[in-house]
């Protein structure tokens, strides 16, 4: 890690997040989900969190949002730390956080309009107006006649920039992206992708940017985190974590990337694959 | 010339290859509306005729009693045992089933809808004893307990909208429960949450309007079912009870002359037959419409069609 002046916006320190479940004998199993993970996002930086499926990024991600409870550890917001505050006070802390989802077809009710979608958080937290909601949209690069359509009406790109407007109308200092673009198509990927350097820009918001497609990650993070089983078992900057992995699981998570190029490839090429 | 022409007949049959997918979703099957038809002409009957000057289910002309269908021009329908309008029993006893049936699934619903999502949303232990007592509900005999409260409190309509709005809400909070359990690790459930709504804000945008809609079409489906099971304690004399005329009871009442006026006990079979018969038929077509995978294609193919 460089060190910068920058202030720390988000700083996850030793956090453990545990499961228990039940064999078929009734004994006792503990899963550690979560598995002493530290972290810390600084204003203005993107941290590229990868690793595969079932990993403990999306216990991560909940976890920070309040809805798993640690077992130990620390998440600290703008420097407060979470666990120690009032509940009024943490939910304003907590605010300064934001997520953007997945998929953009689950995460939009199917029954609202985009208006209603947006104005959301604005109405929880008694900000609403309806100028605040349109230039929200615009923001995301969605015009006026977007404000009374539903979800069904927008394609995959649009849901999702519906869905980042939300996630920015509290005005956050953080947005954890969770894989924002995996469900969309490759060239509507790049336009989101776009339009969230674009964003973090004007805005000055810190990334969380979780992912499994490396070449997204590459593209758009200055620091990269691998999480393998609950740890994190390599940090550190994007060069560094792309053309110098450390660690065995980096280096074949690196290997498994597609390469358009047979040429280019780094693992001589089955027939197979060849075809 | 004819080459120009033909140009403006090309582009529509282009377009148009979505027309016929699009046109097939209006089409209601003719059952429905055989089903549809019965149910507005038994509702017409039952909350028109009283509009109508020879309505009058009470009076009593003792010298017609037991007048035959068709044979006095007063009384087209008939004169019961106490010579008393046919006609006019039937459609009041239409109102009053009618009315007794939809308080009983709108109390059902309502309670089990709220049931169901408090069970579901919450989960864990109140689930537990939600669903437990849901459980419990449904060991319970029924006719049972209200032979046994009607013998402790003397039998009445209010005992019998009571016993059944206290027991009927399982299937209701069985489906409640299910949906927003299924809701509530949904992502736009979670949305909310996340930024700081409660519980209830949650639950009143998000959940209830989407159980809502499951609860419409089980209400629909169970009317039928209700106006059976209404019927049957009428006529074992648990519910509603004379000289209020009610379907259950107007047969119960008939029994007596069915050798000599078997109509008494055949018209009000007809009329349940009718709605019950029709209200099935009705609500097939809710079922088959909440099928998402149903209803959803036909409509994303039209709005695709519009945008271009």
């Amino acid at each position: 890690m460089n060190d910068s002046p920058a202030e720390t916006v988000l700083a996850v320190d030793d956090l453990q997040v545990h499961f228990s479940t039940r064999g078929s004998r009734g004994a006792r199993r503990t899963i550690r989900a979560v598995d002493g993970v530290s972290f810390a996002l600084r204003r203005g930086e993107t941290l590229g969190l990868v690793g595969e499926s079932g990993c403990g990024k999306s216990t991560l991600v909940r976890t920070i949002f309040g809805l798993n409870t640690p077992v130990s550890g620390s998440i600290e917001v703008l420097g407060h730390r979470l666990a120690g505050l009032s509940s009024r006070r943490r939910r304003a802390i907590q605010n300064r956080v934001q997520l953007v989802f997945q998929d953009p077809y689950s995460s939009l009710n199917p029954r609202l309009t985009a208006h209603d979608i947006v104005a959301e958080p604005l109405r929880i937290a008694g900000r609403y107006s309806r100028g605040t909601v349109a230039s929200l949209l615009d923001d995301v690069g969605l015009g006026a006649d977007a404000l009374a359509k539903r979800p069904a009406q927008f394609s995959g790109g649009q849901r999702q920039r519906i869905g980042i407007a939300r996630a920015l109308a509290l005005h956050p200092d953080v947005l954890v992206l969770d894989e924002p673009v995996s469900a969309l198509d490759v060239s509507v990927q790049a336009q989101v992708i776009n339009l969230l350097k674009d964003l973090q820009e004007k805005h000055s918001l810190s990334y969380l940017f979780i992912a499994h497609d490396l070449s997204v990650v590459r593209y758009l993070s200055d620091r990269v985190a691998v999480m393998q089983k609950g740890k994190l078992v390599e940090v550190g900057s994007k060069d560094q974590v792309f053309d110098a992995p450390e660690h065995p699981y980096t280096r074949s998570l690196l290997a498994s990337i597609p390469v358009a190029d047979p040429r280019r490839r780094a693992d001589a090429p089955t027939q197979l694959q060849e075809s | 010339m004819t080459a120009i022409d033909q140009i403006p007949d090309l582009a529509p049959t282009a377009a148009g290859t979505a027309i016929p997918r699009a046109r097939r979703m209006p089409r209601i099957p003719a059952l429905q509306i055989i089903g549809a038809v019965m149910l507005v002409a038994v509702v017409l009957f039952s909350f028109g005729y009283p509009l109508l000057p020879a309505f009058d289910p009470y009076t009593q002309h003792l010298s017609l009693a037991l007048t035959a269908p068709g044979v006095d021009a007063h009384h087209l329908l008939g004169t019961d045992s106490l010579g008393r309008d046919e006609a006019s029993r039937l459609a009041l006893a239409g109102r009053v089933t009618l009315g007794i049936v939809v308080a009983i699934v709108v109390v059902n619903s309502l309670l089990g809808m709220s049931i169901g999502i408090v069970s579901g949303y919450l989960g864990g232990k109140i689930d537990n004893l939600l669903m437990g007592l849901a459980d419990v509900q449904l060991a319970m005999p029924v006719i049972l307990v209200l032979i046994a409260l009607a013998a402790a409190v003397g039998p009445s309509v209010w005992l019998m909208i009571g016993v059944l709005a206290a027991t009927y809400w399982v299937g209701y909070a069985r489906v409640a429960r299910s949906v927003s359990l299924g809701l509530r690790e949904r992502d736009f459930v979670l949305a909310p949450r996340i930024q700081g709504a409660s519980g209830f804000w949650t639950v009143r945008r998000h959940i209830v309007p989407n159980v809502s809609v499951q609860m419409l079409i089980l209400a629909v489906s169970d009317i039928g079912a209700v106006i059976l099971l209404t019927s049957s304690f009428d006529f074992l004399g648990l519910g509603v009870q004379a000289p209020m005329p009610s379907w259950g009871l107007l047969i119960s009442e008939g029994q007596k002359y069915v050798r000599q006026a078997p109509y008494l006990s055949i018209l009000p079979g007809i009329v349940i037959f009718l709605v019950v018969a029709g209200l099935h038929l009705v609500s097939q077509r809710f079922t088959s419409e909440s099928t998402p995978s149903r209803k959803r294609s036909p409509r994303t193919t039209q709005k695709k069609g519009a945008r271009r």
